[in-house]
């Protein structure tokens, strides 16, 4: 009954993937770092502030956080 | 004498909000902070230090453009997300060399710090990380937690499910990152026998018994203080990270006493100063039944009602006993 492992079998665990979670696009373009109070800043395309505090949902395809919210990527250690 | 700590130093990437939150809070407290990326080591961070010759601790300094620090003045690390090791190098070999290099020296120094409080310590944050140590962890120290098994069986598997109504999968760390911009999602999900097979054998797969739950329970710990919210999704859903966050409601919820003082005990047993936990909630005549579902080391919260208070907590923690 038992299949033979080898390394062509794909694992049962990944046939349970949803087919992929789109990736929403960053609200921010770029961060800046403010070198007297060691905070950074999250900023768009036209260099506006963007506020990250919550309310807004971030998701990445990384395993940092980039926003008050928790990115959407499905790895536990992002919860 | 060794220099009275005067800095909170903070371990994470510049992506990270979250850490923005507790440093806004430290700059109240009127106490320097330096923040570090370990993986920006190079002209924009510079570090010597030293150990022997009559010194048993290490001793020196490490500069960023912004800050020039002596490791003595740390009194505290607020270790959060610092980003993933990197080198230019385009030989494979010299790359793995730098970062492996980077890793034990400047990574083993930053957690080997003299005078310092650590929250997390990054080895408690590793050892509490396994879902199979914490499961263990949570059921001795007195909570409930769904029947668990954990294989690459799938005769064992199919036992498993056949024995209970309900069964549910889920991956222990989730999907790498794929070719392109995909991202995959294994969500938590309720499984019958039949959908199991033979390619379970090749990797480690954990399957539970699942709880009739009627809400979740996120229970964020910051030393002693206890953060509780009751989340339930419109759906109902089983997974609530699967929907949009912000469709998720959120209410205060009370630990119950016995909750509580086992998860001081689970923390403690871990060396950890701070934990995100799961709950699962049933709802009986007895009242509500809390179930363990698992304790992120390095939980997010700054989604969080509470984020402000916790954060603030966060800073208590970290200045305890060294700072005004």
């Amino acid at each position: 009954m038992a299949m033979t492992p080898n390394q062509t079998v794909r694992p049962w665990g990944l046939s349970r993937m949803a087919p992929h979670c789109s990736v929403a696009p960053l609200e921010y373009a770029t961060v800046t770092f403010d070198p007297e109070t060691q905070l950074t800043h999250f900023h768009d395309a036209g260099g506006a502030i963007v506020d990250m505090q919550r309310g807004t949902v971030t998701t990445s395809q990384g395993g940092s956080d980039g926003s008050a919210n928790s990115p959407k990527v499905a790895d536990d250690s992002n919860d | 004498m060794p220099p009275t700590p005067t800095t909170v130093l903070v371990v994470t990437s510049l992506i990270d909000e979250t850490a923005n939150t507790v440093i806004r809070v430290l700059i109240e407290r009127e106490v320097r902070v330096v923040r570090v990326d370990p993986a920006d080591i190079g002209t924009a961070l510079t570090f010597s230090a030293h150990i022997g010759n009559g010194r048993d601790s290490w001793g020196g300094r490490l500069l960023t453009p912004s800050r020039d620090v002596s490791l003595e003045e740390i009194g505290a690390t607020y270790y959060r997300r610092p980003s993933p090791w990197r080198s230019d190098a385009a030989d494979e070999q010299v790359r793995q060399f730098v970062i492996t290099e980077a890793r034990h020296g400047l990574r083993g120094l930053l957690r080997t710090l003299p005078n310092c409080r650590y929250v997390n310590h990054p080895a408690a944050t590793e050892g509490a990380d396994f879902k199979v140590a914490q499961l263990q962890v949570a059921v001795r120290a007195g909570m409930k937690i769904p029947e668990t098994l954990v294989t690459n069986d799938l005769d064992a598997a199919r036992k498993f499910a056949l024995e209970h109504e309900h069964i549910i999968y889920k991956s222990f760390r989730g999907v790498p990152p794929g070719a392109g911009c995909q991202v995959g999602a294994i969500w938590t999900q309720r499984i019958s026998a039949d959908d199991l097979n033979g390619s379970l054998s090749v990797t480690a797969h954990l399957f539970q018994k699942e709880i009739q739950k009627t809400a979740d329970a996120r229970v964020t710990v910051v030393g002693r203080k206890v953060f509780a919210s009751r989340i339930t999704a419109p759906d109902g859903a089983l997974d609530w990270r699967r929907g949009d966050w912000r469709e998720l409601i959120h209410e205060p919820i009370e630990v119950p006493e016995a909750i509580r003082e086992a998860l001081y005990t689970y923390l403690a047993h871990f060396g950890l100063e701070f934990g995100c936990f799961d709950f699962a909630i049933e709802e009986s005549r007895a009242g509500e039944i809390w179930t363990f579902i698992e304790c992120n080391p390095n939980g997010q919260w700054g989604w969080l009602p509470d984020c402000d208070a916790i954060a603030h907590a966060f800073a208590d923690v970290l200045l305890e006993g060294w700072w005004p």
